[in-house]
């Protein structure tokens, strides 16, 4: 089991045994299968296949092989995907990646997977991040309409909607403050000189528009973040208003009073004894 | 006398805006409104908040005095209720408060048009119940633009100053006969009104005041005003223990601390922290997710909801007989005025009107009969 | 002095362009939009086509389309405000990015430091980061974003590019880098500036630049500038020659047909690469020595050629599904992958790009040598051995750009543009005043447009001015 950090970066657990998940058939020998525990909570089955690369230099070899290989272990990827997030498998420089939300794969010459696995954990940890920062965004969003009119006028009638307004504001902040977190490992420029590493996270990221997505879920926490202020907003200023008034109402009641009381001791001077 | 009205000054409530509380507490008070009404018209027979005249019998069981703060308090109540249900379904402050005012105004015309019809005509500026509940419902269509703070402020400084009003006015030169006597004249029906009447505005415009601010959030919090009134039962018995030493800013030089008429300071406190602790108690019992009393509620929602009828019959039944009979046989309608029958009579007499009046009512639900409150829906909606 | 006059009615000033290309086009896109007062712009155009170096052609044995000149568009937005960028978005064009990072040294891929560890040894490795170091401290992505303006400043040496090569690069990794850079150099490291060295090399660092094309050809881009023009388009009318007095009104003399004709014009832009601008005859004799003393300075000639072959089958096998990538053949070609991102691709489309003295050594073969050559320069890991070529295309691009874009010493851009101040109603576009790409050229006749308006928007054109002149 690999934990994460408190960076949010999968680590090794060094007091949890790796649960390893069963390698399809058919695979070279050497391959292995890691059960990563992401910080979202999410577990990730990684398989890992060491297979030499085509020397380049030379005319391609009977791809039967290798294309069986690869076939068969993005089968075994795909039988995870989880739409809307369709699988995504990357050739690249001697190495194939597959990846979806619960399974990845790398295929490369063995000095090379433990960085590409890296790279693949790396990134599965940001977009499970994403995902999840996505979801509540959205979930921001569906209680906007109900809000909309609080941010223009505070509903006096409802007091009870200053917890909700001041709950909906306290998860609006914390969504865009996670998405302020993940900036950084999304907008990460690419390094140069590159490395393989560096390249995979590169292509994962832009396959799976985690850029975009990123960008559209902090647009949609910062709109929600700013209804839920202007509704705080609005409702500190009825307060404040409210308090004014009342003070305003008291004094016109304690006038009121006070003419009454005129009223009825001229009134008694003129009674009728 | 004291004839207290009920739903009525809460506009025609849609059936979604009533709670189960409120109806069982008003029929609680129409009940006794009817006891204690034929108990003292038809036989004499007052309670210990009751006025007693030379003559009359004083006892110590009938629940004379709780009907009426009840019934105000529950006009507060009720309003903020209905006021909350128009604002759910999105009516305008405009036609919140044209609907508040003609109701209002209803009943204080009605109130006028029942003393002289159901009394005497000189009995018009008697300043009863339902004029009390119309200025109610004009006072509240002011206070639904204050902070509760302010309305409850309101009702502790009119509870406050009401015994220092009444030292002003020389209030027992208005009650020498042990009912209320006023001349004609503007200075005496404007005392009247504010301090000397049967329901004047001091200090009997705090219960509506008080129901109304004490009905907020009551959903979210039922606990605060059962604490509130455990608070004034306690300020009321603390008063009463106390009474003889206190100035007379404080009993406005009443002898007796627990009297109706004048509502002593002791007397709204203790019966608006009772009607409090009641109606926090049954809110607290019928009111949740899961409906309780069914049977209760049914019997006791048609009285509620017809209390204004009820009150207006129920004098009708007792009173009119009571002057015909007596302007037939003495030539005086006030001949056999507290002198008619036995108080057992009266009292089983109360039960078969209140017994006969829920069986009507429930007719009257179905068939769909005018009744006084359709009347009022329909002059003031 | 230049003498406005009026006639009965007011007339719109009359710009004569010599030049079809993306500098001519884009010098009329600009004066349209800048110009205060009425304009009338000619274009003539030796050719049956604008667009000069953007060309995309297809191909005859299937409706397949490909790059024959310029294949990328530099994205400068990372640093700064990219006007090229601007326009592409401003024409509704849709982009697609372009990368690769493999290099063939030896039959070696190169793709990243993990195969410079691996081919060069983790001795090579260290030698390419120090070299890169060099480079990037030589010139920083905001010097890069502004060479070739006047304010530009860089801390890379000034002399010969080979010079600093063989101070910075050592021999274990000049391989590699002679081969990253050479096809995008157009020329040997001995005959080009330090400064254009390193952008060559530092281009290939997302943090300085990146690449993309136009979706379904470049060639869009000089067509929708085009499309927007209301100058009037002469083509096939080659100008053979300029005359016109100092600050006096020119005359472009020019064929259609065989017939010469000859036009008035109160400006004249020249917006021609360096050879064509050569060959233009011009009557005033200061003005003949200007603009030979202009193309003396900015005449390093640099050159490529283009092989682009059409298969029978999709292109498989490229390593990490690159748009291009760089083979040590030649001194160092680019091998552009065109068919690579269409997965309904039911060709293959090679580009091979040869640059410097090999593309002009090579531009005297036939076309069935180049083609030969090219498929012999192609990775043994795509399997291509010419039984798959349908069709083949080969464009010569000789002397097409140049080597020290803005001169060896390059020279204030106000003067770069105006070669002769007696002329002072004659100005000269071209990509070679900055850094040989659209985005100089785009950059040059923005600065020539702009001047134009400036002086439109300045003087009162409409008032009959003896004295009036051009500042």
């Amino acid at each position: 089991m690999i934990a994460p950090d408190r960076d949010h970066r999968p680590t090794q657990d060094p007091g949890v045994g790796r649960e390893p998940a069963t390698p399809p058939l058919g695979l070279p020998p050497g391959a292995t299968c890691t059960r990563i525990s992401l910080p979202t909570g999410e577990m990730l089955d990684l398989l890992a296949v060491p297979m030499a690369e085509q020397d380049p230099a030379r005319p391609p070899e009977d791809e039967s092989a290798r294309g069986r290989i690869e076939e068969t272990v993005r089968q075994w990827v795909s039988a995870e995907a989880a739409p809307p997030t369709a699988g995504v498998f990357v050739p690249l420089y001697g190495c194939h990646v597959a990846w979806t939300t619960h399974r990845a794969a790398v295929i490369g010459p063995p000095e090379r997977l433990d960085q590409l696995a890296a790279a693949v954990v790396g990134f599965a940890g940001v977009e499970a991040d994403l995902r999840a920062a996505e979801r509540r965004a959205a979930a921001l969003l569906d209680t906007l309409e109900d809000d909309v009119g609080g941010s223009l006028a505070f509903e006096e009638h409802r007091p009870d909607r200053r917890a909700e307004l001041a709950a909906r504001h306290r998860e609006a902040v914390a969504v865009c403050r996670r998405l302020a977190l993940l900036a950084p490992a999304v907008h990460a420029p690419p390094l140069h000189p590159p490395t393989l590493a560096g390249q995979l996270g590169e292509r994962l990221r832009d396959r799976t528009r985690l850029v975009e997505r990123h960008e559209f879920a902090t647009h949609r926490a910062e709109f929600a973040e700013r209804v839920a202020e202007a509704c705080g907003q609005r409702a500190l200023e009825a307060g404040i208003a409210r308090r004014q008034t009342g003070l305003e109402w008291a004094i016109v009641v304690m006038l009121v009073v006070q003419t009454a009381l005129l009223v009825v001791e001229l009134l008694a001077q003129r009674a009728t004894p | 006398m004291n004839p207290p009205t009920p739903a009525c000054a809460a506009p025609a409530a849609d059936q979604s805006a009533r709670q189960a509380s409120i109806d069982v507490l008003r029929a609680v008070a129409i009940g006794l409104m009817v006891v204690v009404h034929f108990a003292e018209n038809l036989a004499g027979w007052y309670g210990g908040a009751g006025n007693a005249f030379a003559g009359v019998h004083r006892t110590w069981w009938l629940p004379t005095g709780f009907a009426a703060p009840t019934f105000a308090f529950l006009v507060g109540a009720s309003y903020r209720l209905w006021l909350d249900l128009q604002r759910r379904r999105g009516r305008s402050e405009e036609a919140i408060a044209k609907g508040t005012v003609r109701r209002g105004l209803f009943l204080i015309g009605l109130g006028f048009a029942f003393n002289v019809l159901v009394w005497l005509p000189e009995d018009v500026f008697n300043w009863d119940i339902l004029t009390l509940i119309g200025c109610g419902m004009l006072a509240l269509e002011l206070a639904r633009r204050m902070p509760d703070a302010v309305v409850l402020f309101a009702a502790a400084l009119v509870v406050a100053v009401a015994p220092t009003m009444r030292l002003l006015a020389g209030y027992p030169a208005y009650w020498a006969e042990g009912f209320f006597d006023y001349d004609f004249t503007l200075a005496d029906v404007t005392l009247g009104w504010l301090v000397t009447g049967y329901f004047p505005i001091f200090p009997w415009l705090a219960f509506p005041l008080a129901g109304y601010a004490l009905a907020a959030g009551r959903a979210a919090n039922a606990g605060r005003p059962a604490g509130v009134g455990v608070g004034l039962v306690a300020s009321a018995t603390v008063l009463v223990l106390v009474w003889p030493s206190l100035p007379e800013a404080v009993t406005g030089a009443a002898a007796q601390p627990w009297t109706m008429f004048p509502a002593s300071t002791a007397y709204v406190l203790g019966t608006l922290g009772a009607v409090v602790l009641a109606e926090a108690a049954l809110h607290r019992w019928l009111d949740g997710p899961v409906p309780r009393g069914r049977g209760l509620v049914a019997w006791t929602a048609p009285l509620s909801r017809h209390s204004l009828s009820i009150y207006l019959a129920h004098h009708a039944v007792h009173v009119w007989p009571l002057w015909a009979v007596g302007m037939a046989t003495a030539g005086d309608p006030t001949a056999l005025w507290q002198l008619a029958m036995p108080i057992g009579w009266a009292i089983g007499l109360a039960a078969v009107f209140l017994v006969a009046a829920a069986a009507v009512c429930r007719w009257v639900d179905r068939r769909d009969v005018p009744t006084a409150e359709s009347l009022m829906r329909w002059i003031c909606d | 002095m230049i003498v406005f006059r009026q006639p009965a009615t007011a007339r719109p000033l009359r710009v004569g362009i010599v030049g079809g290309g993306p500098g001519g086009l884009f010098t009329a896109w600009h004066l349209e939009r800048l110009a205060s007062a009425p304009i009338e712009v000619t274009i003539f155009e030796a050719s049956g086509r604008l667009g000069g170096k953007v060309l995309t052609p297809s191909f005859t044995a299937a409706p397949v389309r490909y790059e024959a000149g310029a294949a990328e568009l530099y994205d400068y937005s990372p640093v700064g405000d990219d006007p090229l960028r601007g326009v592409v978005r401003s024409l509704g064009l849709p982009t697609v990015p372009l990368a690769g990072s493999a290099v063939h040294v030896h039959g070696r891929r190169i793709a990243n430091l993990d195969d410079v560890s691996a081919v060069l040894g983790t001795d090579g490795r260290h030698r390419l980061l120090d070299f890169d170091a060099w480079a990037r401290s030589a010139m920083t992505p905001r010097e890069f974003y502004e060479s070739g303006a006047d304010h530009a400043a860089s801390a890379a040496p000034h002399g010969r590019f080979d010079g600093s090569l063989a101070a910075a690069c050592p021999l274990s990794v000049r391989p590699y880098v002679e081969a990253l850079i050479h096809s995008d150099l157009a020329t040997e490291p001995a005959t080009t500036t330090t400064g254009y060295g390193l952008q060559n090399y530092l281009m290939n660092d997302p943090a300085y630049m990146r690449l993309y094309r136009i979706a379904g050809g470049n060639e869009q881009l000089v067509n929708a500038v085009a499309a927007r023009l209301s100058a009037r388009i002469r083509l096939d009318a080659p100008v053979t020659h300029v005359a016109g007095e100092p600050q006096a009104t020119i005359t472009i003399g020019w064929r259609h047909a065989g017939i010469p004709r000859e036009d008035a014009f109160d400006v004249v832009i020249l917006a021609l690469p360096i050879e064509p601008l050569s060959r233009l005859a011009f009557t005033d004799r200061s003005l003949r020595t200007a603009i030979e003393r202009h193309i003396a300075h900015h005449d390093h000639p640099a050159h490529y050629l283009r092989v682009t072959l059409l298969l029978d089958r999709p292109v498989t096998g490229v390593p990490g599904e690159d748009d291009y990538l760089m083979l040590d053949a030649f001194g160092g070609t680019c091998l552009y992958v065109e068919s690579g991102r269409d997965p309904t691709a039911r060709h293959g489309v090679l580009g091979l790009l040869f640059g410097g003295a090999a593309a002009a050594a090579m531009a005297g073969e036939t076309d069935a040598s180049l083609v030969e050559a090219a498929v012999a320069t192609l990775p043994q890991c795509l399997g291509i051995d010419g039984r798959q070529v349908l069709e083949a295309r080969v464009h010569r691009w000789v002397g097409a750009v140049s080597a020290a874009p803005g001169g060896w010493t390059p020279l204030p851009v106000d003067r770069r543009h105006r070669p002769s101040t007696a002329h002072s109603n004659l100005f000269v576009v071209g990509d070679y005043l900055f850094d040989s790409t659209l985005n100089g050229v785009l950059d040059s006749a923005d600065h020539v447009a702009g001047w134009l308006a400036a002086i439109l928007a300045g003087s009162p054109f409409d008032a009959c001015v003896t004295a009036g002149r051009f500042p």
